[in-house]
């Protein structure tokens, strides 16, 4: 494979970063620019949670940062320094703050999401990063990312490249929103059952369809707490702190090797509901994808019976009982919410064949969420495995009009 | 209102040019600088303004204090009982404002500030002990000590300007909240942010009585609560402080505000200085949490104690000696509303957990209050608010509640006023006060507002371990109901699954076509 090394700087028609607008969080808006922070961008992975708007007036002063389709991102100072991904469409118009750069490639020479490829290579990043300097703070200049040399191939070739590696990223955040579908479903169906009550007809003095009656919720479930030494894992087991819990999403995709821990944790098997106690309102509350270990900020739900599983997950990730465990958690800096409090929580607690079939339908649901996180564990793994051997010619690709002819040749 | 906001830049403005002159003082020791210019600025102005109006007096034909005779006149200028009967401190020529700003610039300046100091307190006995000796032994440059006086010299402050005083007064106090809030926090020791103080004043209603606050810092409680009463002089004051520079703010605060109040210097846990006495108010803010405060010092008969003294004393925290010394100084009828570190509505250990036991077994506890994060400058500590009463047998005009406690959760109050601070709004205030109010009066009709506030019996506390958290009984707000219907929420969820399946064949067919590619 033909390749060239030139500068970022040659090959790009603009590098900027931008500004944080006057007034702070009193510009922001509900709707209109998007503000782009650090915070919205990941590796690969544009994160609209927590994403901002601003007015027209506050947009059009900073329009020197505006954000074109495809442009490259990249945070240039802080802890998440480094992280780049492509600017979604749907974020656009769009503005960038003084944590985030520009990268806009020239599309007669460079594909830019070649060029995300390529500073998420870990060895590109790790080279890039070395150059971040600035005293007790890194940061990456304008100048840095101007003159950092990076190999490309021809066009034809860096968009095949791009097509492969791609395809897996589209499906690996097809599969996050997959999941979130479910998600939402799950829970539209245990408010709908166990809320509004709305499929049954006939009811009682205590506004409860007949047959059913009001329990707390340590009737249907328990704690599981068996603690275990950190000498005793094997280190390949997985662990799962708070730090990778998302917020608000029961998607457990991420979680590391247990070589690391060194002090107590608790045990969960496949299934099990984490609940993250401390600082409950961040609602950090998911499904165990795997056996393993977790951080003793995490109580680890079981139902007390199989069937129970469906009420339990539908109950506990409705926003008004993580109100109540917010409201009853103790702790002045870090709020920690208690299981003793949570289990007196009032659940509706229907007759048996009502619970099973609640229970075959939500199960379904976490089974495809759970089937997801491993497809896309497996995504990941892949698309990590062929990055660098893609860029480095070791895997060599064919330009998509060769592939193309050979089709046609063979068909 | 544009007015007020004018008012509140112009002494940010003046705070910054202040303290531009910092150089390289502490922020903390500055204050001790900064703040008695400005009270030497006050002594000088009501003793201009007293003479004045003496001379208006003595000049005109029509008043009874009329005299043509000059050397009368300057007599009774110079009377030191004209100036004290009207309040007003008699200043020796060397110690007024005009001298100093003549001399400002002389190399000896640090000596004649001392020195003013030395003569005020000579003349006036009531103010030794206010005014330090600092100037001397400070590092300030003497070229920014003249370019303080210069700041505090401006026309705002002069004679001429009717209500120079009171924005003295304000200037002071908007000084030492600056103050507090560059310098940080020592020892769980934090300045009481002005709506938290105006929400305990608000709800205890002190309008006339007696008034302790045995952590009293520079007087701010004071301040305020004198604001709040109707009767300028229908409150009388105690304070108690524990360092002694912080006295000398607090006495000269409480003076420009023109407060009398009585602030004695000592640890007020270990060395109180109101022993046997009590009064119809306790407001404070005691230092959060404090370790290792001196326990041992305490003696097993002090009549503070609660419970027996094993129980009621730990040096692990003094959380609960403040709240049994609170108590102690009550009168009957008295009620007293403060300001805690939030693990005391819950903590278990021993030498606390007793204590609140007993606080509620015997009935003591009349309401808390959970407030928002962030309310105070240097912390986003939260924290919370108690009260303790002994009026709650249904005498004096309340209502008897000695089984009831009321539970507010504020949680949710307040605005941000910077990204890192919250305000708690005069809107907020009122509807928490009236809470409060509504539960003690004996014709108030109480109704529990969810999510909000509750009264709940000593049974129902006994029953939640003597756990005090307002969450625990408040219950949640009614969460706004998403009012998609389920077929039409259900519906568009399929559809977009559908969509997604497809997406996924989609994709996956491309991926696989993309991967095969590799190794073909």
């Amino acid at each position: 494979m033909i390749m060239k090394t030139m500068k970022i700087g040659d090959l790009t028609n603009k590098i900027g970063s931008g500004v944080t607008p006057r007034g702070g969080e009193k510009v922001y808006q509900l709707e209109g620019t998007s503000l782009i922070r650090s915070q919205n961008v990941y590796d690969y992975q544009f994160v609209k949670n927590g994403l901002v708007f601003i007015g027209e007036d506050v947009a059009a002063r900073m329009k020197g940062v505006e954000i074109y389709r495809n442009d490259v991102l990249i945070n240039i100072t802080g802890d998440s320094i480094g992280r780049c991904c492509i600017v979604p469409d749907d974020a656009i118009p769009a503005r960038v703050n003084q944590h985030v750069c520009i990268l806009r490639a020239d599309r007669s020479r460079l594909n830019p999401r070649y060029l995300m490829y390529y500073l998420n290579e870990p060895m590109n990043k790790n080279q890039l990063l070395n150059q971040a300097h600035g005293g007790t703070r890194k940061a990456l200049t304008k100048g840095i990312l101007e003159s950092f040399e990076i190999n490309v191939p021809p066009l034809s070739i860096q968009e095949r490249i791009v097509e492969i590696l791609g395809s897996l990223d589209e499906k690996i955040e097809l599969n996050r929103r997959m999941n979130e579908t479910f998600e939402q479903m799950a829970m539209a169906l245990y408010k709908h059952w166990f809320v509004d009550f709305a499929p049954f007809e006939e009811f009682m003095d205590n506004d409860l369809p007949i047959g059913w009656r009001w329990g707390t919720l340590n009737e249907i479930s328990y704690v599981h707490k068996v603690q275990v030494d950190p000498s005793e894992l094997d280190e390949t087991c997985p662990y799962i702190g708070l730090e990778h819990m998302p917020k608000g999403n029961v998607t457990l995709e991420e979680w590391e090797n247990s070589n690391k821990v060194t002090s107590h944790k608790f045990m969960f098997g496949k299934g099990d509901i984490l609940f993250g106690k401390l600082r409950p309102y961040f609602k950090k509350v998911g499904v165990a994808p795997i056996d393993g270990v977790c951080s003793t900020d995490i109580l680890v739900l079981k139902p007390l019976k199989n069937e129970y599983f469906g009420m339990l997950f539908g109950q506990v990730i409705q926003d008004a009982f993580i109100d109540y465990c917010t409201s009853t958690s103790g702790g002045t800096k870090m709020p920690r919410c208690d299981w003793k409090e949570m289990a007196k929580y009032n659940v509706p607690i229907p007759p048996d064949s009502i619970r099973n079939e609640f229970n075959q339908k939500t199960a379904a649901f976490v089974d495809q969420i759970v089937a997801n996180i491993h497809e896309n564990r497996a995504l990941i793994e892949t698309r990590n495995y062929l990055l660098p051997r893609l860029l480095s010619g070791e895997i060599e690709v064919r330009a998509a009009e060769e592939q193309v002819e050979e089709v046609l040749a063979g068909g | 209102m544009a007015s007020a906001k004018a008012d509140i830049n112009f002494e940010k403005e003046l705070f910054e040019a202040a303290n531009r002159m910092r150089a390289t003082v502490a922020p903390a020791d500055y204050k001790h600088i900064v703040l008695p210019l400005i009270f030497l600025r006050y002594l000088s102005l009501r003793y201009d303004k007293r003479r004045k109006e003496l001379e208006v007096q003595l000049s005109d034909p029509n008043s009874p204090m009329y005299f043509s005779d000059e050397e009368i006149v300057r007599e009774i200028l110079e009377d030191r009982d004209q100036y004290i009967a009207e309040r007003v401190y008699v200043l020796p020529e060397e110690a007024h404002w005009s001298y100093i700003v003549k001399n400002a610039k002389q190399p000896n300046i640090k000596e004649i500030l001392d020195n003013a100091m030395k003569l005020i307190e000579a003349e006036n006995d009531d103010l030794v002990g206010v005014l330090p000796r600092i100037y001397r032994s400070t590092n300030l440059p003497i070229e920014n000590l003249a370019s303080l006086i210069e700041i505090f010299s401006r026309d705002t402050f002069s004679s001429s300007s009717d209500d120079a005083v009171d924005v003295l007064g304000r200037v002071f106090e908007y000084f030492i909240g600056n103050f507090a809030s560059s310098e940080g926090s020592r020892g769980g020791q934090f300045f009481t942010p002005s709506s938290i103080v105006e929400l305990l004043v608000a709800m205890l209603e002190p309008e006339s009585g007696t008034f302790l606050d045995p952590a009293c810092g520079s007087g701010g409680m004071f301040v305020q609560s004198q604001r709040y009463s109707k009767n300028k002089y229908a409150l009388s004051f105690y304070g108690q402080e524990s360092v002694d520079l912080t006295v000398r703010l607090g006495k000269m605060n409480v003076l420009m505000h023109g407060i009398n109040a009585d602030i004695r210097l000592g640890d007020s846990l270990l060395n109180d200085q109101y022993k046997d006495q009590q009064f119809d108010f306790v407001i404070a803010n005691p230092p959060f949490n404090q370790k290792l405060w001196g326990a041992e010092k305490i003696q097993k008969n002090d009549p503070r104690l609660i419970t027996d003294y094993d129980k009621a004393v730990t040096d692990g925290n003094a959380n609960y000696m403040w709240m049994q010394h609170f108590l102690y100084h009550l009168k009957d009828g008295g009620t007293a509303g403060f300001v805690m570190a939030n693990g005391a509505m819950t903590t278990n250990n021993s030498g606390e957990k007793d204590v609140r036991q007993k606080l509620v077994d015997e009935g003591y506890i009349d309401c808390v209050v959970q407030l928002p994060e962030k309310l105070f400058f240097t912390t986003g500590i939260p924290c919370c608010l108690f009260f303790l009463s002994k009026n709650r047998d249904g005498e004096k005009g309340y209502r008897a509640r000695k089984n009831e406690m009321l539970f507010i959760d504020a949680r949710k109050k307040g605005v941000m006023v910077s990204r890192k601070q919250r305000v708690l709004t005069q809107e907020d205030i009122a509807e928490i006060a009236a809470a409060y109010h509504t539960f003690r009066s004996v014709n108030g009709k109480f109704e529990s507002v969810e999510g909000f506030f509750k009264v709940a019996t000593i049974e129902e506390i006994q029953g939640n371990d003597y756990k005090l958290t307002p969450g625990i009984y408040v219950g949640t707000e009614e969460t706004e109901i998403d009012d998609v219907p389920f077929e039409e929420k259900m519906t568009e969820l399929m559809c977009r699954l559908q969509e997604q399946f497809i997406e996924s064949n989609r994709l996956q067919e491309r991926i696989t076509r993309n991967l095969e590619a590799l190794i073909s």
